[in-house]
């Protein structure tokens, strides 16, 4: 250790590193120890404002002006900061980062579980007789004729559009010709 | 051994500062109050180094408490609550210092009499040296003086460090900054207090 790093070292307590170090340099050096001791006479000359004591009853005083203080404060708390005041633990950020992630993959697995596979027959549904798109009726194949109570029998006719460029979807799509 | 035993008094319960700290975030009065007796007179005396100035520093010294409780919520317990306290009266007697400016007049705390019995006073008194001559006011006068001619920086870790006694890497967390920086600014903060002191240090 350099006599240059000695200055910095000033007030090192015995538990640092570094104490066995700069006292073997200050056995050896007699400037630095001269400078040691001069530094350690100020650091004992200041402490002596240690001595300085508040006037009596500051603690009453300190109690009283607080509570009037707090008294006069709105209390600004959101259900939140009560909830989380109340919680047992006091959780760092990174913590409640963890805690979240934890509750999205719980939620996500509760998703999943409930969820059944894509390939399993869902519940039995009896196919519609008849879907309307647009103008457009749409029948099973096996459907029976189209009536419909109070109207009068549709026609069904070959249409004036070309089926073989339009896309129906699933069951024969038949153009209706409207009674108009 | 048995008889100590049963006369000897249960030692008072102490209430644990976690447990504190959660009471008081629910605005727990006892425990905000257990929170201000537990610590007031260090910030106190911090505050009051720092501004040389009893009135100040108790105005100051209440303004930390109710900044604190206010902001108690955001306390995650990264530091201790002691550390955490003494970050907010740092930074608000700097604030505050910075809005004062400089100020001549001293406003002093009494002197405790046991400073007579201080091994260090009645060395300096024994010695060939002006503390033979001056008066115990005069020479608090001059030290808070001395202190006062510091930056707000220097002061507060001279205040920190060779009065309240912390070690540097408890300081060095209050102030959010490295060892060395605090032993840089103890080292140029002493050797400006050397010279505006010559006449009582060596």
């Amino acid at each position: 250790m350099k006599c240059s790093d000695i200055s910095k070292m000033y007030g090192l307590p015995e538990t640092d590193p570094h104490h066995a170090e700069v006292q073997a340099h200050l056995r050896g050096c007699f400037i630095c120890r001269a400078r040691w001791d001069d530094q350690d006479a100020l650091r004992r000359l200041i402490a002596l404002k240690r001595y300085e004591q508040p006037a009596p009853g500051l603690e009453a005083r300190c109690l009283a002006a607080i509570h009037l203080r707090l008294a006069a404060q709105p209390e600004n708390t959101g259900w939140w900061r009560t909830t989380l005041s109340a919680w047992p633990v006091a959780f760092q950020p990174a913590q409640l980062v963890w805690a979240a992630a934890a509750a999205v993959l719980l939620l996500l697995g509760g998703v999943y579980v409930l969820t059944p596979p894509s390939g399993s027959p869902g519940p039995a549904r009896p196919a519609p007789a008849l879907a309307l798109e647009g103008h457009i009726l749409i029948q099973p194949p096996d459907a029976p004729p189209l009536t419909l109570p109070g109207v009068p029998p549709m026609v069904v006719a070959a249409s004036n559009r070309e089926p073989a460029r339009m896309d129906y979807g699933p069951g024969a799509a038949v153009p209706v010709n409207y009674p108009y | 051994m048995n008889e100590q035993n049963e006369t000897t008094p249960p030692p008072a319960e102490v209430p644990d500062e976690g447990e504190l700290l959660q009471r008081a975030r629910r605005r727990d009065r006892a425990a905000g109050d257990e929170l201000v007796r537990r610590y007031h007179g260090r910030i106190y005396n911090l505050l009051y180094h720092m501004t040389a100035s009893r009135e100040d520093a108790e105005d100051l010294t209440q303004d930390v408490f109710v900044k604190a409780f206010a902001a108690l919520h955001r306390f995650r317990g990264g530091s201790s609550f002691y550390t955490w306290l003494y970050r907010i009266a740092i930074n608000h007697g700097i604030n505050f210092l910075k809005k004062r400016g400089r100020r001549e007049t001293l406003s002093l705390d009494n002197l405790d009499q046991a400073i007579e019995r201080d091994p260090f006073y009645v060395e300096l008194r024994a010695r060939e040296s002006p503390v033979r001559e001056a008066s115990l006011a005069e020479l608090q006068n001059k030290l808070n003086v001395a202190l006062q001619q510091l930056s707000d920086k220097h002061r507060t870790v001279v205040v920190l460090h060779d009065i309240q006694g912390l070690p540097h890497p408890e300081i060095a967390s209050m102030l959010k900054t490295s060892e060395g920086t605090v032993r840089s600014r103890l080292f140029y903060a002493r050797r400006q207090l050397q010279q505006a002191l010559k006449e009582f240090a060596p």
